[in-house]
Parts: C-alpha cells; structure tokens; sequence
C-alpha cells in the first residue's frame, strides 16, 4: 500500500517536473524510479528508467544522478 | 549552373590598365550566386561568426552558412569547434537557438546525446527499452560531423570542401603583416560595439567599396576633414586580401581628449597608422593601435547582405563603466561611417541592372583593390571551370 502510494506520488512529480521541463529534478526522479521498480525485481522497467535518469542528467549537468543511473545501466550490460 | 564566359574571366584578370570589372550577371543573376557560394564561399575559407558569441564552455550557437545548418561550440578545453548542426540518428536539428549547454548536446527527438567535443555519448533504447546499446550502432563512428575551422582575430573561418589550404597559409601573409597585432587578446565592447546593417547590395560591393580610399572625401567628409585622401595608401596581396591604410590615424572621441588604451608591443609605425584590410572573401578588418573591428559580411541573397560589425579593445580595463560613454560614441562614429557608405553600394547594385554596363573601367591608381579582388574572384571561377 505504501510502496503504490509512493510510486504514485513520485509519477505526479515526475509529471509536474515535466510541466516545469526541470531536467536536472527529472533525473533524479528518474533515478528514484528506476531504483523502486529494480527493488521488484523488474529489471527491464528499471533500465527504461534509469536511461531517463541518465540522459535527463546528462543534458542538465546532474552529474551524481546520472552517474548513478549510469552505473546501474553498465552493471546490467545496457550502456556502457 | 550560368554559364560563365572564360573570356569575360580573362578580361577581368587583365592588368588593371585593361581590365574590365566583373560583369553585371555577378551581382544579379541566382545562378551565378549559386554558383559563387560553392566555388568562392565552400571552397576556400569563409567567416561565420566570431568567437565572442561563445563565449563560455558550453556556448553553442547555430549558424546557417550557404543553406547548410552548422553549431560553433566552445568545448571543454576552451576551444572553438564546428560542426553539422544535426542528429547522426535521423538527422534532426540539434541546436536551433544560442544556448549555454549545462551537460551534453541532446537531440529533442530521440535524446541521444553528443558531448562537447562531439562524441556520441549515449543512444537511449537503441536496442529497444532500456537497452541502449545495439551491435549496429558503433557510437565511436557517430560522433557529430566536424566542419574544418580555425579562428583568426576573434573570426570563425571555416572550410566546408575540406581540402582548401590550411588556414596559417591562406591568411599567411596577412598574419606576417599585421604580426604585432594577430596574437593579442582582444576585448569586445559588449552590447554598443556590435551592429548590424541590412543592405540591398550584393556582398562583392560592400568588399569593393571597402578595398579603396578614393571614395573618401566624396563619401566620408567627416574623415576627410583630418584623414585626406593624399594621407592614403593602397593595400594589394594578389591571391590573398586588398585595402588600403591611412597615415594619419588620430582619434579625437571627445573633448576631454581621452583616448582608448593602445596595444601592448606596437611598433612605433602603428603610432598614426591604421590599416583596412578585406580578407578574402568576405571579412573586412580594421586595425588601429587602440581598437580593431571586424566586419562580416553574410550574403544572404544575390542582392541583400548583412553585415555585422564587431569592435575590440586592446585591454579589459576598456571594458568598464567610465569607458562606457566613450565605447558608445566609438560605435556610433563606425555606424555613421558604415552607413554613409549604403546609399552606394546600393545604387551600385541599382546600376548592376543596366544591360550595358560593362562591368566598368578602373582607376589605375586608385582602384588597384578593388581589382586585385576581382582578379581574385574571376581566379576562383577559373579554377572551377
């Protein structure tokens, strides 16, 4: 019940970050994201995500983020 | 394509007492403007912008030179490079305003992302979601198409053939001439010193009016009241650039008799010379002891050019507020100099239209510039055909 309430929260800011076009927030939601859906073990809904986070984070200069995001990318073989 | 008469070519690559100027298809006819951008703009170096529109990391300013897309960047090392201004995925505009870039290039439709030096970074769902990695899609050979480019004086040149000789050769001599000046830091003045005019006239025109003095005390009395024509020598470089320069350079911008700061290592000949050069084809520059300006000229159609004009100083401190009034008095003395010379240049393109002109009769004495970048022109049109 938390965890969807939580996911339902975050999909509201992700979409309000989107709205704003607030790249540098989208990432680290992105990355938020794809961590919860790695957490249930749906690896491929993880790095649909954690690919947002990553490109989001290379476009405004998060730089923490999408380096996070990127290893989680690298670690399943799908970036490198 | 116009087809151009190789005889035509000949007579105006005759001696200046003989010669006969180009004739009036150069400067009204779409197809010898077409023409003329492939064998004189994409074929040699040509200018299309000045550095001080990127001015940061990350700056990156699109740009469109004969119809094709282009990005100049400022990249990581604090270099200037250029580039096709488009996706290698589905070839999408990347760039299509002046930016200040946080990160990466992202293209808007499918994100995949350049870094500043314009290698592919990433390839987001390339191989399906998530999965941005495909055995197809070789990143190392993806990066953004470099453009060759070299910056001069603050100018971006860049060589769209790719095989035009290399910049140190093509502006060899000039760099030699203006050696005290080509190496030092320049301070653009910010907002005041940088204008444009739009201006009915085919680009050659404006390169013309500016490679000689003869028309000075006609056009410009106000120089002509302390810089007479007597004062003016001719600048030829067959092959290379024209101009002429004056003796007499003597600023006097206000009544306190401030004057700009002077360049660090100048000879003492630069003390009253000043020197305008047209950099073939289409950069005009000024240098003087305390300033230079550059002008571009962007033939934007066979008889409509913009030209922008750009001023320097010689020391940051020309920069700040108590130089401001006098900056905005400089600029406004360049305008009004530019722009007593637009009524001419655009009654010479009205008289391009007279059929029987035959593209006119030089000056031996006088007008051995404007030959000399006609020679240059009708060279251009000879080696292409």
């Amino acid at each position: 019940m938390n965890r969807e309430l939580s996911a339902t929260r975050l999909n509201d800011e992700i979409t309000q970050a989107h709205l704003a076009d607030d790249r540098y927030r989208l990432c680290a939601l992105y990355l938020q994201a794809g961590e919860m859906k790695e957490a249930a073990g749906d690896i491929n809904a993880a790095c649909f995500l954690f690919t947002q986070a990553y490109v989001y984070g290379l476009d405004s200069g998060n730089e923490d983020d999408s380096s996070k995001a990127r290893a989680r990318l690298v670690a399943y073989g799908r970036d490198k | 394509m116009t087809r151009i008469d190789s005889d035509m070519l000949n007579k105006v690559k005759e001696p200046v007492e003989t010669a006969r100027g180009l004739p009036n298809e150069f400067y009204t006819d779409p197809d010898v403007f077409a023409a003329e951008r492939r064998v004189v703009f994409a074929q040699n170096w040509a200018c299309i912008g000045f550095g001080k529109d990127v001015p940061e990391k990350g700056s990156a300013m699109p740009v469109e030179f004969l119809g094709q897309p282009l990005l100049i960047l400022r990249d990581g090392d604090l270099g200037i490079k250029v580039f096709q201004n488009v996706c290698r995925h589905r070839g999408m505009i990347l760039v299509d305003q002046p930016t200040a870039l946080r990160g990466v290039i992202r293209c808007p439709y499918h994100s995949w992302c350049y870094d500043l030096a314009g290698r592919l970074r990433t390839t987001p769902h390339v191989g399906g979601p998530g999965q941005n990695l495909h055995e197809s899609v070789k990143r190392e050979e993806l990066g953004l198409i470099e453009v060759r480019s070299h910056v001069f004086l603050d100018m971006i040149w860049v060589n769209l053939s790719g095989d035009a000789p290399a910049f140190e050769d093509y502006a060899g001599k000039l760099r030699q001439r203006w050696s005290e000046f080509v190496d030092q830091p320049l301070w653009h003045g910010g907002e005041m010193s940088s204008f444009s005019l739009d201006v009915k006239t085919n680009w050659k025109l404006a390169v013309e009016n500016y490679c000689e003095s003869y028309h000075l005390p006609w056009i410009h009395p106000g120089l002509n009241s302390y810089s007479r024509l007597e004062d003016h020598y001719n600048i030829v470089e067959p092959m290379a650039f024209s101009g002429q320069g004056t003796l007499v350079y003597n600023p006097q911008l206000d009544d306190s008799g401030r004057t700009f700061s002077r360049f660090s290592g100048l000879g003492s000949k630069w003390d009253t010379v000043a020197e305008y050069i047209t950099l073939y084809p289409n950069a005009l520059l000024g240098v003087h002891k305390d300033h230079i300006f550059a002008i571009l000229l962007d033939a934007v159609a066979v008889d409509r050019t913009i030209e922008r004009v750009e001023v320097y100083y010689a020391s940051e401190e020309m920069l700040g507020e108590d130089w401001r009034d006098l900056r905005v008095r400089h600029a406004e003395m360049w305008r009004e100099v530019f722009e007593e010379d637009i009524f001419v240049v655009e009654g010479m393109q009205r008289g391009r239209s007279a059929q029987l002109f035959d593209g006119g009769k030089f000056s031996p004495v006088m007008d051995n510039g404007t030959h000399c970048f006609h020679d240059w022109v009708a060279q251009r049109f000879s080696l292409a055909s």
